[in-house]
């Protein structure tokens, strides 16, 4: 750099003037012109690097430029506008920076199997352009990358909606866009339509009728009546006339085509009445005059009670089309409050949501199954340690005729004999488990429905079991066993003990064995007494899982019931351990003798 | 890391086969498949992504078809491996012909066998005969693998298929090598949604829900298939099918089995054979040729008694 700057700024006395130049030789002179132009390379040489320089600092600042564009980019996907108005401070990549990591977490809190790869995905495909121009596009991302089935679905249509921050209107556009609720909707909607464009038009059509034939009544009656009225009586009438007109425009107003032609006669009827009662002056009559009275009054009501339940059947119908449409704005959201309360406790069971056809909204879904996917504390056991914990009971044991080669055994054999002679056969494998569940319904058990129905869908569905079979009775079982949940379906003991229920069988009864009722109800004990001796005759592995925890057992039926029969509360350890029975490992804890004084 | 989109394997959906083109290799005819917007992004982004494509929908929505399509499209090879309940995860990627080795070896013992088949006899590759999986990672291009109705096999089928799926590679032990895939295929899994597939197994896919299409779409995929019928037909037809489907939807409820898309076509087929205005009469009255689509007892005594009285 020193030589540099010497060169840039060479010292004042080197030169020289042009006077003395020309006295020097010629060769000094072509020296200093060596010199000079050595010089002169150097510096163009320098000057080169530094171009250089300028344009990776060029192509740098571009780099950061464009990142920071990305960046700007994504956040505005995320709020939503395209001028982010919120001010992002950002001088290193913070952890909240990170473009969706608040819905990712929050939905892994909700439940969602979400490992840090499908983060990443996500982020990758965001980069290449997926998802990009809409909120809808980036739903429809994360969706496919992180909802594996509808009822996270729900929980992730919800989390989605809170966080990107959008207003109501749209998250029904989002919630619509998610397919499974969506067919279903699409379809009702779709004839629904059609439906109610027919009704509409037959409504149109009967008040079309119904006004032609007033308007015949009213111009029946004034025409006769014209010769007969004074002034005074056609002020009346005219006065009644515009009293019933207006309820006309009022109500008939939407239809208009029709409307306008039917209004118009009125109209002329009226024009007409004041120019031909004026010649005449008809002497007064009270009496007609009163019936007229009468008669228009009568009409007036009559029109109005027809205007006013047409308007209902309209409303009815308005809201019966923008119900399934889901594409509802908040104002509208007040028509269906009429059926809300039912649809309410439809959607508050448990999450086979999707199979009972609620035309609630998408909200509502949402919310009920966030809250039973997510807070984990709801039930006491997950539905991934119930599905884990019955296919464990799987038994794919190899019994019965031997069909199969063994083809090692076989090559052993022959390594062992030195001859082929004969090969080696063994019994193919086959799922044999056969697990029964006896389930307590209603009364006491009423409260722990949801957590029951949890327990046997779980076996039926995720278990892999060969069979998995319910059957229902009330506080205990004498005579019948029930096929339904509502205990109408019944079938005699015997017959189950007889055919149904084989050396194979596990069985589970769910119940709270009078722990609920927190008494000590004699009765009920010998009878579960009776009942569960017979049992353990017919079947291979009894336990009895109960709703409550143990230590409210203590002092009721249940804690005599659980000195004979394996009994445990449904959490993890006690599921485990009934797990465990069922498969044969009956290990009697010395300490449950302790807890029952 | 940021990788742009290959142009050339992206699906658009918009390649169709002509009518009365025939596949290469069954020489069974092809028909188009228009797919809806959201199942051609959500393919693009599996094949980007490289992870494979769950798919969940109606029983003859097209799941299958649709696997079929991108292969015809991309123009890249097409391995189908059709689950049955005995599948077992290992018979995908290879099996092993221990049988036949041990016949060559009995033969070899008692000096039948010619003295070229003995060198054949002695590499136990020629005993590996690879399954649709295995055929796949071997191949030079990317290939379309479809693994069909997984659902219908053994938990343990997707359980066993973890470490194929996540890294591409398995390793044949009578061989003792391990077989890398050097273009990762591009997998479509379907499933009937009978079973619950592990969590494990579902966190590696993407997961895309096959929703029943609209009208409009239903009129064009019947216009594809069938090119010279009137599109009047086409729109009558798949408006009473619709107003059937309604039906059974509002008396079954969400579960029970509704006409489907392969349905229709199959209706649509016998329908348009006839001349057009015979046709359009036969829809105006009793559901015509409804064995196609009602397919039991309940539904039809339902259905056929119940469109009668519409006649007014």
């Amino acid at each position: 750099m020193d030589k540099l700057r010497k060169i840039i700024n060479p010292p004042k006395n080197s030169k020289l003037d042009t006077e003395h130049l020309k006295a020097l030789p010629v060769e000094t002179l072509v020296m200093m012109i060596s010199n000079h132009q050595e010089i002169l390379d150097q510096l163009q040489q320098q000057q080169q690097q530094t171009e250089n320089h300028h344009q990776l600092l060029e192509q740098l600042i571009q780099q950061q430029q464009i990142h920071q564009q990305e960046i700007e980019r994504l956040k505005s996907i995320i709020t939503g506008t395209t001028n982010s108005s919120t001010t992002w401070q950002y001088s290193s990549l913070d952890r909240r920076e990170l473009p969706l990591f608040e819905l990712y977490s929050c939905l892994q809190d909700a439940g969602l199997p979400l490992g840090l790869g499908e983060y990443v995905q996500v982020i990758k495909a965001l980069q290449v352009g997926f998802g990009l121009p809409n909120q809808q596009g980036l739903s429809r991302l994360c969706r496919a990358l992180w909802v594996k089935n509808s009822e996270e679905e729900h929980v992730f249509n919800y989390h989605f909606s809170k966080i990107i921050r959008v207003n109501s209107a749209s998250f029904s556009d989002i919630a619509k866009t998610s397919t499974q609720q969506s067919t279903l909707h699409r379809e009702v909607a779709y004839v629904e339509k059609i439906i109610a464009q027919t009704t509409r038009k037959g409504l149109i059509g009967i008040a079309t009728m119904s006004i032609i034939l007033l308007t015949a009544l009213i111009g029946l009656k004034f025409f006769p009546n014209s010769q007969e009225t004074s002034l005074n009586s056609e002020n009346s009438q005219t006065t009644e006339l515009e009293e019933t007109g207006d309820p006309d425009s009022e109500e008939f107003s939407t239809p208009e085509p029709v409307n306008g032609e039917a209004f118009l006669r009125p109209e002329s009827e009226k024009s007409s009445q004041p120019e031909s009662p004026s010649p005449t002056k008809p002497p007064p009559q009270n009496i007609p005059q009163v019936s007229v009275v009468l008669l228009s009054s009568l009409l007036g009501s009559m029109l109005l009670g027809t205007g006013v339940s047409w308007l209902l059947l309209q409303k009815v119908t308005v809201a019966k089309k923008t119900q399934p449409d889901d594409g509802i704005d908040s104002g509208s959201t007040t028509k269906t409050n009429i059926s809300r309360p039912e649809m309410n406790t439809i959607g508050r069971e448990d999450i086979q949501i999707a199979e009972t056809i609620s035309k609630t909204e998408e909200q509502e879904n949402a919310v009920a199954s966030a809250k039973a996917l997510g807070q984990n504390e709801y039930f006491p056991l997950t539905r991934r340690q119930m599905k884990q914990g019955w296919r464990y009971l799987r038994q794919n044991i190899r019994e019965g005729p031997k069909v199969e080669l063994d083809i090692e055994d076989t090559v052993n054999q022959i390594g062992r004999q030195g001859l082929f002679i004969k090969p080696v056969m063994r019994p193919s494998r086959s799922n044999r488990t056969d697990l029964v569940f006896l389930v307590d319904q209603d009364g006491s058990m009423v409260p722990f429905q949801s957590l029951t129905q949890r327990l046997v869908d779980t076996a039926k569905r995720a278990g892999h079991l060969a069979n998995a079979s319910v059957y229902y009775f009330h506080n205990c079982p004498v005579n019948y066993l029930y096929h339904d949940s509502l205990r109408q379906e019944a079938e005699p003991l015997k017959s189950f003990l007889n055919e149904r229920f084989s050396l194979r069988t596990s069985l589970v009864i769910i119940s709270d064995a009078g722990a609920a009722r927190g008494s000590v109800n004699p009765i009920r004990i010998k009878k579960t007494k009776a009942f569960l001796t017979q049992l353990n005759q017919y079947v291979r592995y009894l336990v009895w899982l109960n709703p409550l925890p143990q230590e409210r057992w203590r002092h009721t039926a249940a804690g005599e019931i659980a000195k004979f029969v394996p009994m445990y509360e449904v959490n993890r350890t006690g599921f485990q351990r009934a797990i465990e029975v069922l498969r044969g490992r009956y290990k009697p804890i010395t300490k449950r003798l302790e807890v029952l004084p | 890391m940021v990788t742009a989109l290959d142009p050339e394997l992206t699906y658009t959906g918009k390649k169709q086969p002509k009518p009365g083109e025939r596949d290469t290799r069954t020489n069974r005819p092809l028909f188009p498949y228009l797919p809806s917007k959201d199942i051609i992004e959500v393919v693009n982004l599996a094949i980007f992504l490289e992870r494979p494509l769950l798919l969940k929908g109606e029983p003859g929505c097209g799941k299958t078809r649709l696997a079929q399509a991108v292969a015809y499209e991309l123009n890249l090879p097409f391995e189908a491996w059709y689950v049955k309940s005995t599948s077992r995860a290992q018979d995908g990627l290879y099996t092993y012909d221990t049988v036949g080795r041990l016949r060559d070896g009995q033969l070899a013992a008692n000096k039948l066998l010619k003295s070229e088949d003995l060198n054949r006899i002695s590499d136990p590759v020629t005993y590996i005969k690879w399954g649709p999986l295995g055929r796949a990672f071997k191949s030079e291009r990317r290939t379309v693998l479809l693994i069909d109705e997984i659902d219908k096999a053994d938990i343990d089928f997707p359980n066993d298929l973890l470490l194929e799926l996540d890294e591409l590679r398995f390793v044949v032990e009578e061989l003792d090598q391990e077989i890398e895939a050097r273009f990762p295929p591009i997998v479509f899994i379907t499933s009937n949604d009978e079973k619950d597939l592990p969590d494990a197994f579902l966190r590696r896919c993407l997961f895309h829900y096959i929703a029943f299409p609209e009208h409009e779409r239903l009129v064009m995929i019947l216009q594809g298939m069938f090119p010279e019928t009137s599109e009047e037909l086409s729109n009558k037809a798949v408006k009473r099918f619709l107003e059937l489907r309604y039906e059974m939807q509002k008396l079954g409820g969400f579960t029970t089995k509704k006409a489907s898309t392969s349905e229709l076509i199959d209706w649509f087929r016998v329908l348009q054979r006839y001349p057009k205005d015979e046709a359009l009469s036969k829809l105006e009255g009793k559901l015509p040729f409804a064995s196609v689509l009602v397919k039991s007892w309940e539904d039809h005594q339902r259905y056929l008694q119940q469109t009668e009285p519409d006649l007014l």
